[in-house]
């Protein structure tokens, strides 16, 4: 690593913590999505010094009769002791915008390791250099990284995990990636359930590349399982002592719901598109589902209430048609040419990532919860900007397209990116009422 | 030599557009929604002969309202007149929108020079339909309940006990939105001035290293 290497590190994570920084300060508390539920276990654990058991009278539960307690919450745990670090150090900041700083270091970690990602996968392309500030200035990425939630740890892991991914094929699974990986993915088991699936993808792209399976492999895989279930099991075996069996408490929670929600809210009472006799596939059709996902996935802030620009969706409609496009060329080009190499198994994973995370969102929206919401495929955001900088780079060098051309466009959106969600922001939260 | 300088002219344009389009686009004006739903209306305005809702300014500098119109699907196409007139009855703007120019479900907002004294003042905004014979509907929404409280809606002279779906904007010069932001920030103003430094300083820094990177891969 060169000066001018580092120095553009240095400057990447500058950049990166100044954006998701300017976004924690102009977001007023609580215009997140259910920030104040979220930021509650945080509070709970820094007053009392102690983990919440879901149905504390002590928590809040707010209009949904909901608390996070039940499920697992590694993210507010560090959120919590970085609040008890900061009174100890007698700063003077309100523990919310602390809890959001640990938020926006995640987003930071997320985009140092998306650079050393770049690094190797797009050797000799500029677009290593382009694709992290990219990455870093999607509003929806740093918005999910400037407010109180489990979101920004669990991509920060997500983005660990695929940088040990590759370093994992290219030394065959050596016991240091092994070791790093068992940490990393055990800590995601501690976070967001939607994460689970980066896991699942760890252990299929291991048997899909592991050179010799020999006994060697069999060790490796128990040791993967067990530090994996070292770091989280504790949690879990915790909720099936308090909530009578149960892994996340479901009986319970549902209960507190019923009797806490206020009525249009119940869960007996909330309308999900399966009561309306939509299936998977008919809820995709018949409600906005898609648009909504879609939209929010690159930009819709606050509660969901803040949009830019019709123009601005359309032109991440092209890119990321044109992404599903050059993805089904690189996987028709290896098939034709018999080229199942490590590189094509590590991009068919990230391909099963995105499916599976889109699918689980669907499942979800349409039997339980209808939540069109971008951030549930967050878990596949690292593969997504891949595909997106092999996209741009394959349109340089199947079109002999003028590399600039390229690169003035990817500038081009970045001013979008930074400029239009803050004027969006300051808009909507200080002028008006 | 050339590629460093092209690296700064590159660095400070990027800056610019930022700048520039964020001080292009700045809220010039502070938007109160006093009443925002589409759960009711208040029938075809071509029944209607005259709709007077009365409302309190917030703020001084009093510059625009809205109203949210329906048209159903309707291809309306005549003119509507909207006045608004202060307590005394002297009309501060009167303007006639074509109902091509309306847009379902959205607010539809006309804007005058600013009142300096606006605010506590009462004043009404009128809505007429100028073609009552047209075959084509259009409405305006309103609240089931008296959603706000501050004024009244009349309709052909009856008070109702409901309100049109209506805002307001007051206009801000840029040092009064400037403290408008920085007031209510969470947290103080040397921060954000610090997070904006760094922000643009390593953004200028990027451009000029990738440009430094890319030149030596050459």
């Amino acid at each position: 690593m060169n000066v001018k290497e580092r120095k553009y590190i240095v400057n990447l994570m500058v950049f990166s913590f100044s954006i998701f920084m300017l976004y924690a300060v102009i977001i007023p508390f609580n215009n997140a999505p259910d920030e104040q539920l979220r930021f509650d276990i945080v509070d709970f654990i820094r007053k009392y010094k102690e983990l919440p058991i879901g149905g504390d009278p002590r928590l809040f539960y707010g209009d949904f009769g909901v608390t996070y307690a039940f499920k697992p919450y590694i993210a507010y745990v560090f959120s919590a002791l970085l609040c008890i670090l900061a009174e100890l150090l007698k700063i003077n900041i309100e523990p919310f915008m602390i809890s959001r700083f640990f938020s926006v270091l995640c987003g930071v970690g997320t985009v140092y390791f998306t650079y050393l990602i770049c690094k190797k996968i797009f050797k000799e392309s500029k677009i290593k250099y382009v694709l992290p500030i990219f990455f870093a200035s999607i509003p929806q990425f740093s918005f999910l990284n400037s407010y109180v939630n489990q979101d920004s740890l669990m991509i920060f892991l997500s983005s660990i995990t695929v940088f040990l991914w590759i370093e994992g094929i290219s030394n065959n699974w050596a016991w240091d990636i092994v070791i790093k990986i068992s940490i990393v993915n055990g800590i995601i088991m501690l976070t967001y359930m939607n994460g689970y699936s980066i896991i699942l993808c760890t252990v299929i792209l291991v048997i899909l590349t592991y050179k010799n399976k020999n006994s060697e492999f069999f060790k490796k895989t128990m040791f993967f399982t067990l530090i994996s279930l070292l770091i989280s099991g504790w949690f879990f075996v915790r909720n099936l002592i308090i909530y009578n069996g149960e892994l996340f408490g479901d009986t319970i929670s549902l209960e507190l719901q019923e009797k806490l929600a206020i009525d249009s809210l119940k869960p007996s009472l909330r309308d999900v598109p399966y009561k309306h006799g939509l299936n998977m596939i008919t809820m995709l059709i018949k409600t906005d589902w898609l648009k909504k996902t879609f939209m929010s996935f690159w930009a819709m802030l606050g509660n969901m209430d803040i949009r830019l620009n019709s123009v601005y969706y359309y032109l991440f409609m092209v890119i990321s048609m044109l992404t599903v496009l050059v993805i089904i060329a690189k996987v028709k080009s290896a098939i034709v040419n018999r080229k199942y190499n490590d590189a094509f198994k590590l991009r068919i994973v990230f391909i099963f990532e995105i499916l599976i995370v889109i699918i689980l969102s669907i499942i979800y929206s349409t039997y339980n919860d209808f939540q069109p919401q971008g951030r549930y495929i967050y878990p596949a955001i690292i593969p997504i900007i891949i595909f997106i900088g092999e996209t741009f780079e394959y349109i340089i060098n199947k079109f002999r397209l003028k590399e600039w051309i390229v690169y003035l466009f990817i500038g081009v959106i970045i001013i979008f990116n930074i400029a239009l969600p803050i004027l969006a922001m300051i808009k909507k939260y200080y002028f008006v009422v | 030599m050339i590629n460093k300088k092209r690296g700064k002219i590159l660095s400070i344009l990027f800056l610019l557009c930022i700048i520039l389009i964020i001080l292009i686009n700045f809220p010039r004006g502070k938007e109160y929604t006093y009443v925002k739903t589409l759960s009711g209306n208040i029938g075809d305005l071509s029944d209607i002969s005259e709709i007077k809702q009365t409302f309190y300014a917030n703020e001084d500098n009093l510059y625009g309202v809205g109203i949210i119109f329906g048209k159903y699907m309707s291809k309306y196409t005549s003119d509507i007149e909207i006045k608004i007139s202060d307590k005394d009855n002297n009309v501060v703007t009167k303007e006639i929108i074509n109902g091509k120019n309306i847009k379902e479900g959205k607010f539809t907002k006309i804007y005058f020079d600013p009142i300096m004294v606006s605010k506590g003042e009462e004043y009404s905004i009128y809505i007429n339909s100028l073609d009552k014979d047209t075959e084509q509907k259009i409405t305006i929404y309103s609240s089931l309940y008296n959603d706000y409280t501050y004024g009244d809606l009349y309709i052909d002279g009856d008070v109702k006990d409901f309100d049109i779906s209506f805002m307001a904007e007051y206009k801000k010069s840029i040092n009064s939105s400037i403290y408008e932001i920085i007031s209510q920030m969470n947290l103080s103003p040397i921060y954000l001035i610090i997070i904006i430094v760094i922000l643009f300083t390593s953004l200028f820094n990027l451009i000029n290293i990738i440009n430094n990177l890319v030149s030596e891969e050459r």
